[in-house]
């Protein structure tokens, strides 16, 4: 696997201690990283605690950049994903569909957003729990982020479009007579 | 025994004045050398009691505002710049108008798009399939005011007996920049 490598991945890394997820050593923060990638690739948006998602959202990341590089006739990169992949039937789905998805999109594939915080809903009150919701790009269903707006109309905006065609075309007026 | 007890004071008295900069970390508090203002007349006999040569006494008067937080509130002081004090990072959602924190999505658009993404989900009849053997195509999903797509190996066609929500763009890629 040491032959595997990929570009920088373009995600936040998140550099909060990791205890949440080392509860009961490597093999379990493995099991819990697994359980969520196999729940995302499946559901493609999915909510959880900031902690194991974020982290997790690095493991697929690289999942498809190693699979947008090698393709799946490539052993170290079938191993990784017979490896993180729990369910053996999204195996297919990285490589039939987010492949082609993906392959003309440079940087990450996933979207991460803060949900808000329900405030003492917590165990310990004067503890928050965030949480955040986690999506592959470019997915049927609804965006989080409302479609962007048009601002053209607005009056600050019709006032500078003016001023900008007015010192438009006083320059051309100047370089007409300078010749 | 008595010099036991008179040197625990001393450094009780050393540790409190140690750890007080933490606590007060504003100079509000000042220290009195007792033992220096022997000239006053009623001064008790340092044999009887302990050397009490250092004290700590409030320098400054505190703020009406302050001593009306002290008297009033549940909390104590070191927890009311964190948890009482009102909140200056919320913002106003352009959508809806509801309040939400800076750093967090507005929740009252988020419940609409939840359910709207739950309910596309339900309209997947198959479940067994959808958790088991997983479509290899890109699910699309159709409302009955879409226009209707050529059934072809490489989409999986999902219908919805349902008009498209008005908010729902149908255009889910749209330019960033639109106001060109």
């Amino acid at each position: 696997m040491s032959n595997l490598s990929t570009k920088a991945l373009r995600v936040t890394v998140p550099h909060a201690l990791r205890s949440k997820l080392t509860v009961g050593g490597q093999s379990e923060r493995h099991e819990k990283i697994k359980s969520i990638l196999g729940e995302l690739f499946r559901h493609e948006r999915i909510e959880g605690y900031i902690r194991t998602h974020d982290e997790t959202r690095q493991y697929a990341e690289r999942l498809i950049e190693l699979a947008k590089k090698y393709g799946d006739r490539h052993v170290g990169t079938m191993q990784l994903m017979d490896y993180w992949i729990a369910d053996k039937d999204l195996i297919h789905k990285v490589f039939k569909v987010f492949v082609p998805r993906y392959a003309n999109t440079l940087g990450p594939y996933t979207n991460a957003h803060r949900l808000p915080i329900e405030y003492g809903k917590h165990e310990h009150i004067f503890k928050q729990r965030q949480n955040i919701v986690l999506e592959m790009k470019n997915n049927p269903y609804p965006r989080i982020i409302p479609d962007p707006r048009n601002y053209s109309n607005i009056l600050t905006n019709v006032l500078l479009n003016e001023a900008r065609k007015e010192y438009r075309n006083e320059k051309k007026l100047s370089e007409k007579t300078d010749i | 025994m008595l010099a036991n007890i008179i040197a625990r004071y001393h450094f009780l008295t050393d540790q409190l004045i140690h750890y007080s900069r933490f606590f007060f970390s504003s100079p509000t508090f000042a220290l009195i050398n007792t033992s220096s203002s022997s000239s006053t007349l009623i001064s008790p006999s340092t044999s009887c009691l302990p050397d009490m040569s250092i004290l700590l006494t409030q320098k400054h008067r505190a703020t009406v505002e302050r001593r009306r937080i002290r008297r009033h509130s549940d909390l104590p002081m070191s927890l009311m710049s964190r948890i009482g004090t009102p909140r200056q990072d919320l913002h106003q959602c352009l959508e809806c108008g509801t309040w939400h924190e800076k750093k967090t999505i507005c929740g009252n658009c988020y419940d609409r798009i939840k359910k709207e993404t739950q309910s596309m989900k339900d309209s997947f009849a198959n479940k067994d399939e959808f958790n088991y053997n997983h479509p290899q195509q890109e699910v699309v999903y159709v409302y009955n005011n879409d226009n209707k797509l050529t059934d072809d190996k490489t989409k999986r066609i999902v219908e919805i007996p349902r008009e498209r929500p008005t908010w729902f763009s149908k255009n889910l890629i749209p330019k960033i920049n639109t106001t060109k």
